[in-house]
């Protein structure tokens, strides 16, 4: 409606100014006109009547001469002698005419007249006119004369071949009676034509003529040439008699082909109506005179005169003002009407344009979103819908337009119940003028599947008033589906989490575990031999025994708490008693050319936390510091503390959404590792992210969600090239308690022979007990912790010492590393190799460099004697 | 287009229609004779520039040359040669002497008495008739009946031409014989003439019409008809060429309205006013 309106709008405002334009362009035409009339015929009309003024005062001053002319006495004398004698003599005619003939024609008048009371020519110019009687236009004038009028001018009439006007006098004798007349011939300054062509004419077609009783024109024609050209004169001819002044019916000027022949010809209006009155009349809608030329005319009977005077000028002439005005006024309205009309031709245009442009990217934004878009109407019904509502419910446009859309797609609950029009949602927000944001419904595919949507509602007003609503939604049923998944994943993932920190594990507990067994097995053969020799002797090996099984029922327990089947129970617990509890755990779990440093807070606060997933925690953090060493030598740093932590730190902490600024306890995890770019760190937490080739990318992600189980939060610091830090706080529950515990151990061995034996283990006890073992079969004993240590001592006492019995793995230089020296400064050196891993795999590693011999862990005394026997010979 | 065409056309009707702010004028004084084919060249020369206008008056040859000397008028008219005195008075590298027409003054008789026998008069018998010793047409062969002798008054130009002829003198008074009649203007002598049976009398050629007739010359036993070669070549008795004076610095508007009288239209009206073209 609206849009009709805006493109109507320019459309009707022009047409409207041009109205008013025209309406008023009439007016004013109509004014100029009365105006411009107006003018012309007060014009006309006084050209008219100074004309007849002009006439008279011809007459009267031609009547005063004719009298002056002829009172003179010689003259009065001459002429009553020329009436009286009857016949004058030709000599007295020229006496005469000599007499006059100097003052008439000086007074341009072009003769004389004397006529007797017979009415008979006695003397004139010409000799010939003697004794002539008058003509019948004479003959009237005489009549006039004897009547009393006291001089007459006749109009125009042929005599003796030209063109003749008289005015005549009586003249008076002696007794007051009229002897006879006199008669002055006027000249052509005395015609009517001289006064009717100089005073009658105005502008270029304004002309003023005298027309007798038939209707003849008795003055000359402004127009003579013209009247020539159309035939209405002969070349030469005057119009004075010669022009019936009648109406042709048409212009001649411009067809004379279709005139009334000249005999039928009526008078023109001006005439027709002057001899009708005897008076005054004028016209101003035009008509045609006797060259049937429109004209605009004024006329009156002239009594004196005995004609009408006609005063006339052509229509064109006096509305030439009007039409160009008229003409003028008419090409600006076409102007500005064709200017109007192409600026709203082109507005119109641009509108469309804009709107068509406007349109399309509507449509095209309304068709490439993905979400479905639907309007309705206030019936409910559907106004337009856009592709991906088509795409996602599976209808056709047809089939939805005008349709009742909650009855097509909405009609049913997700669990199957119906969903009456009535309880819609976005019905009710839509009656209640109100938007509406769902996110739990579905809408019903066409072939009856469910799509699971969240949608928005959106009112549509126009002004005050709601014409309908939009409704916007998105086909959710993938992304519920992959948040269920997800659910699942990140359970199983929790749980093989467990499983790959267990498999880790596995080697270094088996080894670990393997070691302590050594111990026991060891203590357990030197309490066998020595309890009935030495009891206080055997008595303190079992005391060990007792002290390692009782280390080996606590790695037992954490194993269970890896494996993911132990009991995981929140209790109150000291986090830097937790990490030390591991400690063993973790040295065992990372590569041996790499050292942790503890930085325990002793004064810890208690945390409420599951201790295995705790340890877990700690566990994935150190494995992964300890694989971002990849290899080469390196510091993994524990550290806990406790630190208040702002709303700004925990903004740039992981899993922090819902932790409250407080004092919280940490404990942070550092490598000197490879570190991480920031790609990296992004994605660290993702489930099945990793780096590693052989990793199953599930620690980070469970150390996320078990920090985030425990209300934690978690941040990571990295730089490529230099290391990574993460930290992990936990809340503190503010009831506090500390418990540490540290258990100590030692143990005597029997002895074998003389000499040095130097014994490589990384492991205090194993080493310890190999070299109390070592002592009672009779060696002197050197101990060393790492291979460096140990191939520093060997290169010092190399003489003296007789073998060596090494470790396989260890920190700073393993087993092998430091067989292959040693064989390098003494090739004759002998060494033993004590491992727990399966002799086989270890013999293979050494097959064919002079291995003295291998004894796999656990061990006991005899078996190392015998070990030793064996690689000593006779040596022994 | 067509609509901006139409507008074009509007404005410059506009523009013609704005008065003529710089309308020059060209004032003219001096011979009557010359001013009657001067009113004819100015009403053609407006005609095709509306910007010039003129202002015309009579007054005889010697008020132009009057005239011009003091310079009141741009354009100076004569009817006659410069006398010797006037001469003297200008500069003839300045002021320049035009010729733009001739002109003859021919004697002129009642058609009544031309069909009586008389159409060709010699020079003694024309000075005979004004000097009143022949009275009666039957004397020269033609009817029997007095003749009307019209004369014109002495101040005219036209009379001066004429008695310098006929007596030898421009400076004379003819007898008065009791058979003459003295008017003012050619008109009037021809009016006379048409309008009697038995006079005679003299007109430029340029008053000549049907209803009078032009007596011819008789010299030396020779008719000399008026016609434009005898005019031209002078053998008709009375021709005389009608001058303009005009200042050689007058404005550029001046000179052209002579170059137009000079041209070939210029010579046409001359034509039209009844005299000769001067070539």
């Amino acid at each position: 409606m609206r849009k009709r309106i805006n493109n109507t709008y320019p459309v009707a405002v022009a047409v409207a100014v041009a109205v008013a334009v025209a309406v008023a362009v009439a007016v004013a035409l109509f004014n100029l006109r009365m105006h411009l009339t107006d003018q012309a015929m007060s014009n006309l009309t006084s050209v008219n009547r100074n004309v007849q003024t002009a006439l008279h005062r011809q007459i009267n001053t031609m009547s005063t001469t004719a009298a002056l002319t002829i009172s003179d006495d010689k003259v009065h004398l001459a002429l009553l002698h020329g009436l009286q004698q009857g016949s004058s003599s030709a000599s007295e005619r020229f006496s005469l005419r000599m007499m006059l003939a100097e003052n008439i024609f000086l007074q341009h008048f072009s003769g004389f007249y004397l006529i007797n009371k017979q009415q008979q020519i006695m003397v004139s110019m010409k000799e010939r006119d003697t004794g002539k009687n008058v003509p019948d236009i004479i003959v009237k004038a005489l009549y006039r004369l004897d009547h009393g009028e006291a001089f007459v001018v006749t109009h125009a009439f042929q005599y003796g071949g030209q063109t003749n006007m008289w005015l005549l006098r009586s003249i008076m004798g002696t007794q007051g009676k009229a002897i006879g007349y006199f008669a002055l011939a006027l000249g052509s300054k005395y015609r009517f034509s001289a006064t009717t062509l100089a005073s009658g004419r105005s502008y270029k077609s304004g002309e003023t003529y005298l027309v007798n009783k038939q209707g003849m024109m008795l003055s000359e024609s402004r127009f003579k040439d013209n009247l020539v050209k159309i035939g209405l004169l002969k070349h030469g001819q005057m119009s004075t008699l010669n022009i019936k002044v009648s109406d042709p019916g048409v212009n001649l000027m411009l067809d004379a082909e279709h005139a009334v022949p000249v005999t039928d010809r009526p008078l023109t209006l001006a005439v027709q109506q002057a001899m009708a009155s005897h008076g005054q009349g004028w016209n101003a809608d035009g008509y045609r005179d006797y060259r049937g030329v429109p004209v605009l005319g004024v006329w009156q009977w002239d009594n004196v005169l005995q004609a009408a005077i006609v005063t006339e000028i052509d229509q064109t002439e006096a509305m030439a003002q009007y039409t160009y005005v008229r003409n003028v006024m008419i090409l600006l309205l076409l102007v500005i009407l064709v200017g109007g009309l192409i600026g709203v031709v082109a507005y119109t245009r641009l509108r469309v344009r804009t709107e068509r442009e406007t349109n399309r990217h509507r449509n095209l934004l309304l068709e490439s979103t993905a979400g479905g878009i639907y309007g309705i109407n206030m019936d409910g019904n559907c106004t337009f819908v856009n592709r991906s509502f088509l795409n996602i419910l599976g209808y056709e446009k047809d089939e939805v337009i005008g349709k009742n859309v909650h009855n097509l797609i909405h009609h049913t609950h997700p669990d199957g119940s119906a969903y009456p029009v009535d309880e819609c949602n976005i019905y009710h927000a839509h009656r209640q003028k109100t938007y509406v944001h769902s996110d739990d419904e579905s809408f019903w595919h066409k072939d009856g599947r469910e799509v699971k949507v969240e949608y928005w509602s959106h009112p549509l007003f126009e002004g005050d008033d709601i014409v309908g609503s939009v409704v916007t939604f998105l086909d959710i049923t993938d992304k519920r589906k992959a948040e269920s998944e997800r659910e699942q994943l990140e359970q199983q993932v929790q749980h093989s989490q467990r499983l790959e920190s267990l498999g880790v594990l596995a080697g270094g507990i088996a080894h670990d575990f393997n070691n302590l067994l050594t111990a026991i097995l060891g203590n357990a053969s030197l309490a066998e031999s020595a309890v009935l020799t030495d009891p206080l002797k055997a008595k303190e090996r079992v005391s060990k025994i007792i002290q390692v099984s009782e280390r080996a029922g606590v790695l037992c327990k954490q194993m269970l708490a890896y494996s993911g089947k132990g009991q995981f129970v929140l209790k109150l617990i000291d986090l830097s008693s937790v990490v030390d509890e591991m400690t063993h755990l973790l040295e065992v779990s990372i590569d041996k050319a790499v050292v942790i440093k503890y930085h325990l807070s002793e004064q810890l606060p208690e945390a409420m936390v599951d201790e295995a997933q705790i340890q877990q925690v700690v566990m994935n953090l150190v494995t992964n510091a300890n694989e971002a060493i990849e290899g080469k030598s390196g510091v993994i740093s524990i550290t806990t503390g406790i630190m208040h932590a702002k709303e700004d730190y925990l903004a740039d902490c992981y899993a922090a959404d819902h932790v409250t600024p407080g004092r919280f306890i940490y404990v942070e995890v550092s490598d000197t590792g490879c570190g991480m770019d920031k790609e990296t760190i992004r994605k660290v937490f993702d489930p099945f992210f990793t780096t590693k080739v052989t990793g199953r990318g599930l620690g980070m992600s469970a150390v996320l969600g078990i920090v985030r189980g425990h209300d934690g939060a978690l941040k990571v610091y990295s730089e490529p090239g230099r290391g990574t830090t993460f930290k992990f706080l936990l809340p503190v529950d503010e009831s506090t308690s500390e418990v540490t515990e540290k258990i100590q151990s030692s143990t005597p061995m029997p002895h074998f022979s003389g000499g040095v034996a130097l014994v490589v283990d990384d492991e205090e006890t194993v080493r310890e007990m190999a070299c109390m073992m070592l002592e009672d079969l009779g060696f002197e004993i050197m101990a060393a912790a790492n291979g460096e240590e140990a191939f520093t001592m060997y290169k010092k006492h190399q003489d003296s010492i007789r073998f060596v019995l090494t470790d396989l793995t260890m920190p700073r230089m393993d087993g092998k590393e430091l067989f292959t020296e040693l064989k390098q400064v003494n090739p004759e050196c002998r060494v033993i190799l004590s491992s727990g891993y399966n002799s086989q795999d270890a013999i293979q590693q050494f097959s064919g460099k002079g291995l003295a011999g291998f004894i796999q862990k656990p061990y006991t005394a005899k078996a190392l004697s015998q070990e030793v026997k064996k690689i000593l010979g006779d040596e022994q | 287009m067509k609509v901006a065409k139409h507008f074009l056309m509007l404005l410059s009707l506009f523009v013609s229609m704005v008065p003529h702010a710089f309308a020059e004028t060209i004032s003219i004084g001096g011979s009557t004779t010359v001013q009657k084919y001067i009113k004819l060249a100015a009403a053609s020369y407006s005609a095709i520039h509306p910007d010039i206008h003129f202002n015309i008056q009579g007054g005889g040859s010697s008020t132009g040359f009057g005239l011009i000397k003091d310079k009141i008028v741009h354009i100076g008219m004569m009817s006659r040669e410069l006398t010797m005195q006037e001469r003297n008075l200008i500069n003839p590298n300045v002021t320049r002497h035009i010729g733009i027409a001739l002109d003859a003054v021919v004697p002129v008789v009642s058609r009544e008495v031309y069909e009586s026998g008389i159409q060709r008069i010699t020079h003694d018998a024309l000075a005979q008739i004004y000097r009143g010793q022949i009275t009666n047409w039957k004397q020269l062969g033609g009817f029997d009946r007095r003749i009307i002798v019209v004369d014109k008054n002495i101040y005219h130009g036209t009379r001066v031409v004429f008695s310098d002829y006929v007596l030898g003198s421009d400076n004379f008074a003819f007898e008065s014989p009791e058979s003459s009649v003295a008017l003012d203007s050619d008109d009037d002598v021809i009016q006379l003439v048409k309008h009697s049976d038995q006079a005679i009398g003299y007109v430029g050629i340029a008053y000549l019409n049907k209803d009078i007739r032009v007596l011819s010359f008789e010299v030396d036993g020779e008719t000399i008809k008026v016609i434009p070669a005898n005019i031209r070549s002078n053998t008709c008795p009375m021709s005389r060429k009608l001058y303009l004076l005009v200042d050689k610095h007058a404005p550029d508007y001046v000179q052209n309205f002579i170059k137009y009288i000079l041209s070939e239209k210029g010579q046409a009206i001359v034509k039209q006013a009844g005299y000769l073209p001067i070539q």
